[in-house]
C-alpha cells in the first residue's frame, strides 16, 4: 500500500525531480544543482568560437516561441473590445509600455521594441523554466549577464552619444567640495560599474535558490516514505506557486531597473 | 527500503562526491549561451517590433479611436437633448402664457355678458315698474273721477229731496248724514 501511493506521488513528481536524482542508478542522491547541468545536444562552433546548441539553449529557444505564440494568438483575431486572453497580453504590455513612459518619458519611446523585448524574453525564461523537465535559461549567469551587459552597453553607449564628453560629468556630483570630489568620483564610477553585476547576478541567484529549494523539496518528496514525503510534496506546491510570482517580479525588476539606466543616460541626473 | 535516515545519509555522501560547485561558472558553456541569449534576444525583438507592437498598437489606437468618438458623440447628443430641452421649456412657457390670456380674455368676457345681463334685467325691471306705476296712476284717477261722479249725484240727490220735501233744519241735517253715509257706502264700494 505504502509503495503504490509512493510509486503515484513519485511519478507525480518524477518529471521534475529527475533532475535533482542523480542518475548513477542505484540509491539516489540529493543533487539539487543537477539541473542547473548544461548539456551540449548539437556541437556547433562559430570561427573557433563554440555556439553547440545546448538544453539552455533550446529553452531559451522555447522562451522566444511561447512569447511570439503568446501575442500571436491573442491578437490574431483583435478586437476593440479585447476578450480574456487579450486583456491579459494587453495588461503585459500596457504594464512595460507605463514602466517606459513613467521612467523615461517621452524619449522612451524608441527604446520600447528592446525593453518589451527584454521584459518578456525575462518573464517567459523564467516561466517555462517552471514546467517539469525543462530548463531555466535565466538561471545561467553567463544568460543573465549577457543581457545586462547588453543594457549596459547600451546605455553607456547612448549616454555618450547623447552628450558626448559631457556624459562623464554623470560620475561628479554636483555641490561638493572639492577635497571630496575623488572621493565621490571614485565611489560613483564603481556603483555604475556594478549595475551591470548587480543586474545579472540578482535574477541568477533568485532562479538558481528558487529552483534549487524545488529541487531538494522534489527530491525528498520523492524518496521519503509516504508519511514524510506528503510534507514536502505540499510544499513544493506552494512553492512553485511562489516560483510564478518570483518570476514576474525580477522580469519587471530587470526591466524598470534597465528603463532607470537609460533614463539616467538620456537626462543624466 | 528507503527511510527518512537513508536520504539523508543520500544527501551527505552526494555532498562529498560533488565539491565542484555551481554549474553555472562552468567557463566551457559561456561562448555558446552568451551568443544564443544575444540571437535569441534579437530574433524576439525582430518577431515583436515586425509582428506584434504594430497590431497591438492598431487595436489600442482604435480603441481610443472609439472611445473618443463615442465621447464625441456623447457630447454632441448632449448638446441636442439640452437644445430640445431649452425648446421645450419655452413652449411651455409660451403655453403657460397663452393659457393664462385665454383665461383673462374668457374672465373678461364672462364679466361682461354679466354686466350686460344686468343691465338688461334691470331695465326690464325698470320699464315693469314704470308700467305698474302707470295702471296705479290710471286706477287712481279712475276711483277719483267715480268719487268726483258720485260726489255730484249725491248734490243732485240732496237738492232734489230738499225740493221734493219741505224739511226743517233737523231733517235737513238728517238728509245730510243719510247722504253722505251713502256715499261712503259707495266709497266702499269702490275701494
Amino acid at each position: 500500500m505504502r509503495n503504490v501511493l509512493s510509486t503515484t506521488l513519485f511519478s507525480l513528481t518524477t518529471l521534475a525531480a529527475t533532475p535533482a536524482l542523480a542518475s548513477g542508478g542505484g540509491e539516489p542522491k540529493l543533487d539539487p544543482l543537477h539541473h542547473f547541468l548544461i548539456k551540449n545536444y548539437v556541437d556547433l562552433s562559430l570561427f573557433g568560437v563554440d555556439i553547440s546548441i545546448s538544453n539552455s539553449v533550446v529553452w531559451m529557444w522555447a522562451a522566444v516561441a511561447a512569447c511570439f505564440a503568446f501575442f500571436f494568438f491573442a491578437f490574431r483575431n483583435a478586437t476593440v473590445v479585447p476578450g480574456r486572453f487579450q486583456s491579459l497580453v494587453e495588461i503585459f504590455y500596457l504594464l512595460v509600455k507605463g514602466m517606459v513612459d513613467s521612467v523615461i518619458g517621452e524619449e522612451g519611446k524608441k527604446f520600447f521594441p528592446g525593453i518589451l523585448t527584454l521584459f518578456f524574453f525575462v518573464m517567459f525564461c523564467n516561466l517555462i523554466g517552471l514546467i517539469p523537465g525543462s530548463f531555466t535559461s535565466t538561471s545561467q549567469l553567463i544568460v543573465t549577464g549577457t543581457l545586462a551587459m547588453g543594457v549596459f552597453i547600451f546605455s553607456t553607449g547612448l549616454g555618450f552619444y547623447k552628450h558626448g564628453v559631457k556624459f562623464l560629468g554623470f560620475f561628479v556630483p554636483s555641490g561638493l567640495p572639492v577635497v571630496l570630489l575623488p572621493l565621490m568620483v571614485t565611489i560613483e564610477v564603481i556603483s555604475y560599474l556594478a549595475r551591470p553585476v548587480s543586474l545579472s547576478v540578482r535574477l541568477f541567484a533568485n532562479m538558481t535558490a528558487g529552483h534549487t529549494v524545488l529541487g531538494i523539496l522534489f527530491f525528498y518528496c520523492a524518496t521519503l516514505p509516504i508519511w514524510g514525503g506528503i510534507i514536502p510534496f505540499g510544499f513544493s506546491i506552494v512553492f512553485n506557486a511562489f516560483e510564478i510570482f518570483i518570476g514576474l517580479v525580477q522580469a519587471y525588476i530587470f526591466t524598470i531597473l534597465t528603463c532607470v539606466y537609460i533614463n539616467d543616460a538620456i537626462h543624466m541626473h | 527500503m528507503i527511510s527518512i535516515a537513508h536520504a539523508a545519509a543520500a544527501a551527505e555522501g552526494h555532498a562529498e562526491a560533488s565539491s565542484g560547485g555551481f554549474p553555472q561558472f562552468d567557463a566551457n558553456f559561456f561562448s555558446s549561451q552568451a551568443f544564443w541569449a544575444v540571437v535569441s534576444f534579437v530574433v524576439l525583438m525582430y518577431l515583436l517590433n515586425k509582428h506584434v507592437i504594430p497590431a497591438v498598437n492598431q487595436v489600442l489606437d482604435a480603441r481610443g479611436k472609439t472611445i473618443e468618438d463615442e465621447i464625441t458623440n456623447a457630447k454632441s447628443m448632449r448638446e441636442e437633448a439640452d437644445k430640445v430641452l431649452t425648446e421645450y421649456k419655452q413652449k411651455l412657457t409660451d403655453a403657460a402664457k397663452e393659457s393664462a390670456e385665454t383665461l383673462e380674455q374668457a374672465r373678461q368676457e364672462a364679466s361682461k355678458h354679466r354686466d350686460q345681463a344686468l343691465s338688461e334685467l334691470d331695465q326690464e325691471l325698470a320699464k315693469t315698474k314704470d308700467q305698474a306705476l302707470a295702471a296705479i296712476d290710471q286706477e287712481k284717477r279712475k276711483a277719483v273721477e267715480e268719487i268726483k261722479t258720485m260726489a255730484v249725484d249725491i248734490a243732485m240727490l240732496a237738492t232734489e229731496k230738499l225740493i221734493n220735501k219741505s224739511v226743517n233744519k233737523t231733517d235737513a241735517n238728517k238728509m245730510v248724514n243719510e247722504a253722505i253715509t251713502e256715499l261712503k257706502e259707495g266709497d266702499k264700494a269702490i275701494h
